[in-house]
């Protein structure tokens, strides 16, 4: 496939710049998550609040930390989890304030 | 560790972040997450609007597709061809029927208001190479679930290759250019398919693309229904709980760690030993099953 000589869809920034929190919901209990927007982008998504029945301590390395990593031992995790997705909709509930 | 920046946006019904290990990347990282929104846009069957849904809105005649859509058609019928149809990109409408009907980022449930026959697949959709033409000679809906997001993180890996050191991850779609920022091949932790907590193994790797298929994303309130559908039977293999691939491209890893999720232990661990890339099978009793080169 031939790459484009530009990006098809230059990002433009979509969020207004500040903090904002939003809630998700897995069968294993609820998350809430911290976004931080700056320059209309998203600049980290952490976990601030983790009411799961397991610790959130696999799912603390997924979201990306910008300026520390939960654990020195991995980078990255292959694989999704019941509770990335609920980290996924309440990012997703953050960034619905964000706009 | 040293403090990278590395930056996340909401794309393709999950959570995709781009982190470069030196400065400057700024601009490519914007062409990555730009390739993300083309790709995303051309190939979702969530959006009416997509390139895709427009495709198979057009029964019996060729429609010119985009490069994009035409890659990802082909990889797929491709590995549908060489798996008998134990992957087939044909399966989206019996998903859309099963309740996996609902695009991520809006909530908005989707439903084809086309008849689909049951028997369709694969061998319904043609593609023409020189026209870059795609005809469905039957009414049936393409998911292409398994391909968009993998051509997608390899073509933002495309972007992102002068800089040499870089992690692309779509919702645990993997690839790992280069160095981490100790300067070390990057490491990566493999989710245990049954203990949200735990790693079932780990790996260092370079210029690689990493791609889990487990029972355990979007389970189905059916038990023992999954998002994994077998096209030949129409119910999620129950012998696999998830598969691991690392290969040189995120589309081969995706398709092939779905294919061999359907194709159980046996079959699936020879697809990939055939395809020459390295892979983890861990069936739903936990036996762990990998190709000779899975740590190497």
């Amino acid at each position: 496939m031939a790459p484009p000589p530009t990006p098809p869809d230059p990002p433009k920034p979509q969020y207004k710049d500040g903090t904002y929190l939003g809630w998700g919901t897995s069968r294993h209990g609820d998350i809430q998550a911290q976004v931080i927007i700056q320059d209309g982008r998203i600049l980290s998504a952490t976990i601030a609040q983790c009411l799961t029945r397991y610790s959130c301590s696999v799912i603390a390395k997924l979201p990306p930390q910008v300026a520390e990593r939960q654990s020195p031992e991995t980078d990255y995790v292959s694989g999704a989890t019941q509770s990335t997705n609920a980290f996924y909709y309440a990012v997703v509930e953050a960034l619905s304030k964000a706009k | 560790m040293t403090s990278v920046p590395a930056r996340t946006e909401v794309l393709m019904g999950t959570l995709v972040t781009i982190q470069v290990v030196r400065p400057g990347a700024e601009a490519a990282i914007d062409r990555a997450f730009g390739w993300f929104r083309e790709i995303e846009a051309r190939c979702s069957r969530f959006d009416e609007r997509s390139e895709l849904v427009g495709l198979t809105a057009r029964v019996g005649e060729p429609v010119p597709a985009s490069p994009a859509l035409f890659e990802a058609v082909r990889f797929a019928l491709s590995v549908a061809e060489e798996t008998s149809g134990a992957f087939d990109p044909t399966v989206g409408r019996r998903m859309e029927t099963r309740g996996f009907n609902r695009e991520h980022r809006t909530g908005r449930t989707a439903s084809t208001p086309i008849p689909v026959d049951d028997d369709v697949n694969y061998r319904d959709v043609e593609l023409d190479p020189e026209r870059c033409t795609i005809t469905c000679r039957r009414p049936l809906l393409l998911d292409l679930g398994a391909v968009a997001k993998g051509l997608a993180v390899d073509v933002a890996a495309r972007e992102l290759k002068p800089f040499q050191d870089f992690a692309i991850d779509a919702g645990g779609d993997l690839y790992l250019g280069g160095s981490n920022p100790d300067g070390m091949p990057w490491s990566v932790g493999i989710r245990h398919p049954r203990n949200d907590d735990e790693l079932i193994d780990s790996l260092r790797v370079s210029d690689k693309a990493v791609c889990t298929s487990g029972d355990y994303e979007r389970v189905m309130p059916v038990p023992r229904q999954h998002h994994i559908l077998d096209p030949r039977t129409g119910v999620s293999p129950a012998t696999v709980a998830s598969v691991t691939v690392v290969a040189p491209t995120a589309l081969a890893a995706d398709a092939l760690a779905t294919a061999a999720f359907v194709l159980g232990p046996a079959d699936g661990l020879a697809l990939l030993e055939r395809h020459g890339v390295d892979g983890l099978i861990v069936t739903t009793s936990l036996d762990r099953i990998e190709t000779s080169g899975f740590h190497r």
